[in-house]
């Protein structure tokens, strides 16, 4: 079944896209169209302007392209239509297609869906489209390209190959001691272990900047009542989101806005300020501040300039302390702290820089290719378990069978994001690295 | 001679044996046809029954009835256990046996055998009609008609035996190549491929010089294949043990060109892990040696199998050479080495009880189907004909897990894998090794011996009875508790701590450095009145491998879940939106019976298995 939809964003807009896939997408499509050269014998990677007619009526005036299968998105034959971008247009032509009862609508993702079980894509890269599709900042963008062209594939597979050739190593004792092979030391075992753990955490530490590179870097501003939270909020957004009065406790809920700073995405979580209180939704408030900060990469801690001694420490991973209104009180502050006013804006862009500072360059080195899906993490951490049990097997001196279930549940595991790895995989690298038979 | 019979197996090598022999057991009137009964169950190689792995296999051939097992210890000259430095899951028993006598005990069990003929005669082409095997053609008695012919042909399809530029067309030395079989099998539709194995030369005991080489000899402490057995039964000699030198290595590399292996006239594949010496000197050029073990082939034969040194140079060369190692300075050749190009089959054309998929009642097994080794063939015999009598009685058919035995393992492999050497078993083949050890085939096995009644109910009786003492040992172990003024010397010799209330009989063999022996010897166990020496070891084993054991099971249950979705058997995997045309194209072939064998096939991908999920579903197939 050729199913067709909307690929661009929902909308008004300069252009709009339709795609169709599946096999009789070009013919299905032609005959929609005037241009008597594509009725005849059209050629496809090229672009044609035409008109797209339906029963007679005019459409909308439109460019299409034609893909055959080995060179479209989803391994099928394929089509793409450009038109105006008003919704009005874009309903007309797919419903045009539809009620040809050969076109239906496509499911979300099935594009995708069809580009992987046309093998144009693994599943790790399949993924990493989604990622794309949703990612709200250039680094994300980045991030889900350089999986999507086969960079974690092929890293993930390195490791992969570590464990296959240290089960190969091991093996060889098992199903080749009568032969006269030099044997691994238990020793070199566990520290090549130790070098497919270490690898494995550089990308398991790397989830982190994958995810703030993903999701964004989740900012909490905190503070007591009053000392200007939202304020501080408002002006990072540029705008008058928040509303702000001199009684303490106006923001009760929590409220959430994303900004962009030198290309890193940054979730900004106003919260209700801490105090004791008997009022149920501020109380509510209150409590949601507190998740927030268990949540936070970074926590800015707005203090008075005015009020700096009676501060309460808070505890959170990053911590900035920002002390507003230094247009009132000027005070010295430690560096890690910034001092700002929201009413004349200064110290904000320093604020900004801090930010990006404390989370990007303090718990990263520079790693190409890292991971942002909650699964992927998942398999890792699972399968660096695994070498690390196989590590203590190794120690408490074990016989290499059981060092071998270890390290081939830890393979299994792994498997889950690269695929399967079969014994015979152990066998044949066994004999391309060693001369077996007496 | 019967002119009708239920089942005809064709080739009285190892596979050939046991499938005659459970055929007949299992009441089918039987045909063995082999081209010379002098020859049954030959020893075409080494004169070793076991072997890493490979004991796995014959320990299950015992346990399911066949004659391996009972053959090799009977005839045993040299009994050892390998790899008793590693765990018991990859200990292993190899077993020196006379040839001659290992030949002719099978013949005598076969002769005596109720329900089973033996003709000396060459199968020339098969009768088939529909699809259906109908008879068999012969070169002698004619047509023969059969129900079932299982084909056991070993390496003679239209074999050829290399030895420098000769060429004879033969089977094994001397003997015949059956060229019509392979011929006909061809016309019938079925696809063959080349292989290649090789044979090291035999050399006269008195001209091989002893007094400086390594002796290997029996242990000390024999325990035999087969369960029904507990000693040797013949006269225990050595193995010797030498190396070859660089002068060795010098000869052969002046004579690569004089190899039938590197003058492109062997165009067969031959095994990685068995090759011949002048592919050791090309391959691995920096080893400066190679070891050779001088294996006796019998008691009354004073040929010694020369094990490391097959090849297909020129005999001249293979003299030559031979002579610079220690103590073969004087080497008679009684026979020398050669190899040897033959037709396999490959084994996608058949199903996992063997049957072919193109001719119904049709079998394949042992080196027909990519094999290499005795133990291999054996248990392909014996499956395939335990398939074909079941098969005759309209029963299920009877098919191994890959998680219950390596018989199981080896011919799902088979399938599945595409093979392009010779395959062989090896513990690393077989994913759940710990469960699948070579002293626990009657726990894996027995229930299926007892199901198909392919031991007599006395067997299963003992074997049942040895099985529920080694169960209830440990509980009894647990109960033993042990003063601590008893373990006095023995926690000093073993360097144990043991707390003041002393220790129990379990918990002291949970410690790595005590076992049963040492238990037993130090009189701290007392318990071989009761129970046999064979029940300890298990027991132990079970103490020793518990948390393994449980780690393992764990691994199984996660392989069973995907073994258990079925795939139907007559679809058309081209109506599979989203497959790939190879993967396409593989699936049609092989037809596996479920998403885990699916998934084993060489060539399928994750995703592909991904995508035959999805098509199921939309089916509403799973």
């Amino acid at each position: 079944m050729i199913i067709a939809a909307l690929a661009s964003a929902p909308g008004k807009a300069g252009i709009s896209v339709i795609r169709l896939s599946g096999k009789g997408s070009c013919g299905i499509l032609k005959e929609f169209l005037t241009s008597a050269r594509i009725r005849n014998n059209f050629e496809y990677n090229r672009l044609y302007f035409t008109k797209f007619v339906n029963e007679g009526e005019l459409i909308d005036e439109v460019t299409v392209v034609f893909f055959k299968e080995d060179h479209s998105y989803t391994g099928e034959e394929s089509a793409e239509i450009f038109c105006h971008g008003s919704p009005l247009i874009v309903k007309k032509i797919l419903e045009a297609l539809y009620e040809s009862k050969k076109v239906r609508k496509a499911q979300p993702g099935e594009f995708t869906q069809r580009r992987f079980m046309n093998g144009k894509t693994d599943l790790v890269q399949a993924e990493a489209v989604i990622d794309l599709i949703n990612s709200e900042s250039d680094a994300a963008y980045t991030a889900s390209k350089e999986q999507l062209e086969g960079g974690l594939s092929i890293e993930l597979k390195k490791i992969n190959q570590m464990l296959i050739d240290l089960i190969s190593l091991l093996e060889i004792e098992l199903d080749f001691s009568e032969e006269e092979l030099e044997f691994t030391p238990a020793g070199e075992i566990c520290d090549k272990i130790g070098d497919a753990i270490e690898v494995i955490n550089k990308f398991i530490q790397g989830y982190k900047k994958g995810r703030i590179y993903k999701d964004g870097i989740k900012v909490v501003l905190a503070g007591e009542v009053n000392v200007g939270k939202s304020s501080l909020m408002n002006r990072l957004l540029q705008s008058d989101r928040v509303i702000v009065t001199d009684i303490a406790g106006t923001t009760r809920d929590t409220i959430e806005e994303k900004i962009e700073v030198h290309g890193y995405l940054l979730r900004l979580f106003d919260t209700a300020g801490l105090r004791e209180t008997d009022d149920i939704i501020e109380s509510e408030g209150i409590t949601r501040s507190k998740k927030l900060l268990k949540e936070a990469d970074i926590v800015l801690q707005i203090i008075d300039s005015a009020n700096e001694a009676s501060v309460t420490e808070i505890e959170a991973e990053n911590v900035i302390r920002v002390y507003n209104k230094c247009d009132l009180k000027d005070i010295p502050v430690h560096s890690g702290s910034v001092k700002i006013s929201c009413k004349t804006g200064q110290g904000i862009e320093e604020l900004k820089d801090l930010m990006v500072k404390t989370v990007i360059e303090e718990n990263m080195s520079y790693q190409p290719y890292y991971i942002s899906n909650l699964r992927h993490l998942n398999v890792l951490k699972e399968t660096a378990e695994k070498l690390q049990q196989a590590k203590i097997t190794v120690s408490s001196s074990d016989t290499n069978e059981v060092i071998i279930l270890d390290l081939r549940q830890a393979l299994d595991t792994l498997g889950e994001l690269t695929g399967e790895t079969t014994s015979l995989d152990i066998i044949n690298n066994i004999f391309s690295k060693f001369c077996i038979g007496k | 001679m019967h002119r009708n019979y239920d089942i005809t197996v064709i080739g009285g090598g190892h596979a050939g044996v046991e499938a005659a022999w459970i055929s007949a057991s299992m009441g089918a009137k039987t045909l063995l046809i082999t081209q010379t009964v002098d020859h049954i169950a030959q020893m075409s190689c080494n004169p070793a029954i076991g072997g890493l792995a490979k004991s796995h296999l014959v320990k299950e051939i015992d346990v399911m009835g066949g004659l391996m097992g009972v053959a090799a210890d009977r005839t045993g000259i040299q009994f050892k256990t390998l790899n008793l430095s590693k765990g018991p899951a990859v200990w292993a028993l190899r077993v020196q046996s006379d040839k001659k006598e290992y030949s002719a005990f099978m013949r005598s069990k076969l002769e005596a055998k109720k329900n089973l003929d033996i003709i000396q005669d060459e199968a020339l082409d098969l009768v088939i009609k529909n699809n259906t095997l109908a008879a068999v053609k012969t070169e002698i008695n004619g047509i023969i008609h059969t129900r079932s012919a299982i084909v056991c042909s070993g390496t003679f399809l239209k074999a050829v035996i290399h030895i420098g530029k000769k060429q004879i067309p033969s089977g094994r030395l001397g003997e015949k190549s059956a060229d019509s079989l392979s011929k006909k099998l061809k016309e019938h539709g079925f696809e063959t491929g080349r292989l290649k194995t090789g044979t090291p030369p035999r050399v006269s005991a008195e001209s091989i010089d002893f007094k400086d080489l390594e002796v290997h000899g029996s242990d000390d402490h024999i325990i035999p294949f087969s369960f029904r057995h507990k000693k040797a039964y013949l006269k225990q000699i050595p193995c010797f043990m030498t190396n070859t030198s660089e002068i060795t290595h010098e000869i052969i590399r002046q004579n690569f060109d004089k190899s039938a292996l590197f003058s492109g006239q062997i165009k067969g594949t031959g095994p990685r892990y068995c090759p011949s010496i002048e592919d050791k000197v090309n391959r691995f050029s920096d080893k400066i040696s190679h070891r050779l073990f001088l294996e006796p082939e019998g008691l009354y034969t004073n040929e010694y199998y020369i094990n490391g040194f097959s090849s297909s140079l020129p005999v001249e060369v293979q003299k030559k050479a031979l002579r610079t190692v220690k103590g073969l300075e004087k080497a008679h050749f009684v026979r020398p080495a050669y190899a040897i190009e033959y037709d396999y089959f490959p084994a996608y054309q058949i199903k996992l009880t063997l049957e072919t998929r193109n001719v119904e009642n049709l079998y394949f097994a042992g080196q027909i189907n990519g094999t290499s080794g005795y133990e291999e063939a054996a248990a392909q015999g014996l499956m395939a004909g335990i398939n074909a009598v079941l098969k005759l009685r309209g029963e299920e058919p009877f098919i191994l897990g890959r998680n219950e035995a390596y018989t199981g393992v080896l011919i799902d492999d088979l399938i599945t894998k595409d093979i392009r050497e010779p395959y062989r078993m090896f513990t690393s083949l077989a994913e759940h090794r710990l469960e699948l050890r070579h002293d626990n085939a009657d726990s894996r096995l027995l229930k299926y011996s007892e199901k198909y009644k392919l031991l007599t109910p006395k067997e299963i009786g003992f074997l049942k009875n040895r099985l529920e003492n080694i169960h209830r040992l440990p509980e009894i172990f647990a109960s033993m508790k042990v003063k601590k003024h008893r373990l006095n010397e023995f926690q000093t010799t073993n360097s144990l701590e043991i707390s003041d209330e002393g220790s129990d009989i379990f918990r002291l063999l949970k410690r790595p450095s005590v076992s049963i022996d040492k238990l037993l010897d130090s009189k701290i166990l007392n318990l071989k009145e009761e129970f046999s020496y064979y029940e300890l070891k298990q027991a132990e084993t079970l103490i020793k491998y518990e948390g393994y054991i449980v780690r393992q099971k764990e691994m199984i249950e996660k392989f069973e879940k995907n073994e258990k979705i079925k795939l139907p058997q007559n679809i058309d995997y081209k109506e599979f939106k989203g497959l790939k045309k190879e993967a396409c194209e593989k699936l049609n072939r092989i037809k596996p019976v479920s998403i885990g064998q699916a998934g084993r096939i060489a060539g399928i991908s994750p995703a592909d298995i991904s995508v035959i999920l999805i098509n199921l579903k939309s089916r509403g197939l799973i």
